[in-house]
């Protein structure tokens, strides 16, 4: 079936079917960023924005996704949060491998909206953004800057 | 991964459970989160995203929650903040991770009735009533026992009293399923006891809470009688006979919160 999406602020058709996930409907559109991993709701590799809340591309169904607001971390390249959380990251040596980079970005940059307060409550947030090789310290020591948090 | 053949958006509800009921092999998508564990192919995905049933709302002493309100929905609402003293905004925030539970809906968890809920452990105890389209009111004691339902689940409403409540849950690590779930419930004399992930959807126990109306205190006994009433199962999680020790655990646990 023919379906239109809206994905980093441009309406994008594409023909899938029913049962095709929102995340092969975005790698169909070229959209690398956005990783394929355990496929059970585990791993958050997948992770997107729609209408600015993280979700898990691997259980949504691209059908779902139409009227709502899809984003990726190409879609962010410009915005001074997400430069700010990247910086962060880099800095800190907090990326390794990269392939739960971007979906790590995409939570903490959505965090930045809610009212986070302690460290705490931040590792709550990303139990679903697990990272192989990182050990979570370097990671955890870059998002609490960017959170402005304590311990 | 399960197949669909055909997808439909209906406006109403009225519309949805037609299509529902004339297609057997049709299937409701709530927030779809556990439906691509399945393999079946459904002949049609009837999502319900636009029938405007996503929705928390407060009024007479009544909860509403819409079926497509997501569990962050009630995580993120000012009425769970208070509400049974944060229990159910507690409950709902620890399950799974915030991106599932950014998508997977009260709707779907409560009609599945998902063994390893905990949501649905805790809504056991309390006074909730669970409204069908064409079934009408069912309280949620009843519908625990009811074969499923070809029908389009509308709203569960939470009764809020002062019904003295106790939730407990045991997981191997914070971010799993759980081995077991507890909820003891108690309003004067009256005793509630839920136990899920058994592994088996949440059930209520009728002789435990028996006795402890009748006065009895010695914790053993009580303990010894919910285990005994409660079917426990093995799976990959833990075994039953596992499972019968934390339950026990965690019932003494809760009766402390509670007596």
């Amino acid at each position: 079936m023919k379906i239109t999406l809206t994905v980093n602020g441009r309406k994008e058709n594409l023909e899938v079917e029913p049962s095709t996930t929102l995340l092969e409907a975005l790698r169909m559109l070229g959209l690398y960023s956005v990783r394929k991993g355990c496929d059970t709701a585990s791993c958050g590799v997948c992770t997107v924005l729609m209408d600015s809340k993280p979700i898990l591309s691997c259980c949504s169904l691209a059908v779902q996704a139409q009227g709502h607001s899809i984003t990726t971390v190409e879609g962010l390249e410009k915005d001074k949060d997400f430069e700010e959380i990247r910086k962060n990251l880099l800095l800190e040596g907090a990326d390794q491998c990269g392939y739960c980079g971007p979906s790590l970005l995409l939570t903490v940059y959505s965090l930045k909206k809610r009212n986070i307060k302690s460290l705490q409550e931040i590792q709550k947030y990303l139990v679903g953004n697990l990272c192989r090789c990182t050990g979570y310290h370097s990671q955890l020591r870059a998002i609490k800057e960017f959170m402005e948090v304590g311990e | 991964m399960f197949k669909a053949v055909d997808y439909v958006r209906p406006k109403s509800i009225g519309e949805a459970h037609d299509l529902f009921v004339s297609n057997t092999n049709s299937q409701i998508l709530g927030g779809g989160t556990y439906l691509y564990l399945s393999k079946r192919t459904i002949q049609l995905l009837i999502d319900l995203q636009e029938t405007s049933l996503k929705y928390i709302s407060q009024k007479d002493g009544k909860i509403r929650i819409g079926a497509m309100s997501t569990l962050s929905d009630v995580e993120e609402s000012d009425i769970f903040k208070n509400a049974f003293n944060g229990l159910v905004k507690k409950v709902v925030s620890d399950i799974w991770s915030y991106q599932l539970r950014n998508a997977a809906t009260v709707g779907g968890t409560v009609y599945s009735r998902l063994g390893f809920s905990e949501f649905l452990t805790l809504l056991a105890v309390l006074d909730v009533d669970v409204v069908f389209h064409n079934t009408g009111v069912i309280s949620i004691k009843d519908f625990l026992k009811m074969p499923p339902l070809r029908d389009i689940l509308k709203e569960i409403v939470i009764t809020e009293n002062d019904l003295k409540v106790s939730f407990q849950v045991f997981k191997r690590t914070h971010f799993d399923f759980p081995v077991l779930s507890l909820a003891v419930a108690r309003c004067d004399d009256e005793f509630r006891i839920a136990v899920g992930s058994r592994p088996g959807c949440a059930l209520l126990a009728k002789d435990t809470p028996k006795l402890l109306s009748e006065g009895c205190r010695d914790l053993k006994t009580v303990c010894d009688s919910l285990i005994r009433e409660i079917p426990f199962a093995d799976d990959l999680r833990a075994s039953s006979e596992y499972r019968r020790h934390v339950c026990g655990v965690l019932f003494k646990r809760a009766l402390s919160e509670v007596l």
